[in-house]
């Protein structure tokens, strides 16, 4: 008897459940979000085939800090190729004093605000040359219209937008650093999309690397039929990294 | 409770590596890669020959001293010299080398008040193209300053430096 009882008492409570559960659904509503979220494109390279060479070959070599005068000899030569993502400068056949400068140009490509992240620099050096070799760089940043909006030089302007070519190649990077970074600075630290880091238009009578070959360090003259090389390897992230 | 320690561990490993893909995909690496060769400055005497007047003898021989193949002095040896009496020394000036070559100084030393050396056809200040050479006369004199059976030494030095050098 007992047990019949318990059994009505849950075959109305499950009936109860059920109809309360009916109408409950009855009584609800629901709401979808339907979310579509489109990433960014990240990109930034170089410009490919973009490079105003100073001494290219057929060209007579410049004359040290003495730009537009060039020496009535063909004698080093400059080579720069450019790829989306790596730029070759060659300098051949060069001698104390040979004075050259490249420019090229690097891209926001994409549609987020890039930073630079790190820089490394590589050398090889098997002849004992690297002493003999100087920089310098000219930074600048064009908006998408061509506009200049922000520059910066190391270690220092020789005229217009040429640099100085008199610091040691061993503060390659210490230069890329300080000078991107001082440039971006210059429009809230970070390159906008579209915008163009270095070095302007086609036509523009500006510099960005220059090189330079010392005729002598501590009583040693630059050695002959040597090769030296170095490496830059820059990192870009997006803004917020 | 060790199980659960696993399990979180392994979920934040997870979570670091999805990261860490998510991070290689957003950033770029642009390379300049730069080369630099140097060319060689290097200039040698060619064509060597010598004469001199009646009855003085002389012999003009190249030497490489450097080992670098080329000639970069010239013996020169002369008999029974006599008073007035002359050798021609006759050579090129040749760049072997890479590089214009300028003649930044020529300098004669040795027994010069008993020999007399006059050079012609290079001055200070000539550049010669690469490949290119300068055709030269070195004349030795015996003056009257020299004594019989006697033996005298000079020496003719050619500094040559690259086209831009100061």
């Amino acid at each position: 008897m007992k047990i019949k009882k318990i059994s009505y008492i849950a075959i109305s409570l499950i009936i109860a459940m059920a109809s309360l559960g009916f109408v409950f659904g009855g009584w609800t509503e629901k709401l979808n979000i339907a979310g579509t979220v489109n990433t960014a494109d990240f990109c930034v390279k170089f410009v490919e085939g973009y490079c105003i060479n100073y001494d290219p070959p057929g060209t007579n070599d410049l004359k040290y800090y003495g730009y537009p005068e060039r020496w009535p000899y063909d004698v080093g030569t400059t080579y720069c190729d450019v790829k989306e993502d790596k730029v070759t400068i060659t300098l051949e056949n060069v001698y104390p004093c040979y004075q050259t400068f490249v420019r090229f140009r690097i891209i926001n490509c994409g549609t987020v605000s890039a930073k630079l992240k790190d820089v490394t620099v590589t050398f090889e050096d098997p002849d004992g040359l690297k002493k003999f070799v100087e920089f310098g760089v000219d930074v600048e940043i064009r908006d998408p219209d061509g506009n200049w909006v922000a520059e910066a030089v190391y270690p220092g302007r020789y005229a217009g937008a040429f640099p100085k070519t008199d610091a040691p190649i061993d503060e390659l990077k210490t230069a890329l650093i300080t000078t991107i970074n001082d440039a971006l600075n210059q429009i809230g630290g970070k390159l906008p999309p579209n915008y163009e880091l270095w070095f302007g238009r086609e036509g523009d009578e500006e510099g960005c690397f220059g090189f330079h070959i010392l005729q002598e360090v501590d009583g040693e003259i630059a050695p002959e039929n040597a090769h030296f090389s170095f490496t830059i390897e820059m990192t870009w992230v997006p803004f917020n990294n | 409770m060790k199980g659960k320690l696993a399990a979180i561990f392994a979920t934040v490993i997870v979570a670091l590596v999805i990261v860490g893909f998510a991070y290689g995909a957003w950033s770029e690496t642009l390379t300049i890669e730069g080369n630099v060769t140097t060319g060689e400055l290097d200039v040698e005497f060619k064509n060597i020959s010598c004469s001199c007047s009646e009855e003085m003898t002389c012999t003009a021989t190249g030497v490489d001293t450097d080992g670098d193949g080329d000639y970069d002095k010239i013996v020169v040896t002369v008999s029974n010299g006599y008073p007035d009496g002359y050798c021609d020394v006759t050579f090129d000036v040749h760049n072997c080398g890479t590089i214009p070559a300028k003649i930044k100084g020529i300098g004669i030393t040795g027994d010069t008040v008993q020999v007399a050396s006059t050079l012609t056809g290079l001055s200070v200040g000539d550049i010669i193209d690469v490949g290119g050479s300068k055709s030269c006369t070195l004349r030795l004199t015996v003056t009257d300053q020299a004594d019989e059976v006697s033996t005298y030494s000079v020496t003719v030095m050619i500094d040559a430096v690259q086209f831009n050098a100061p």
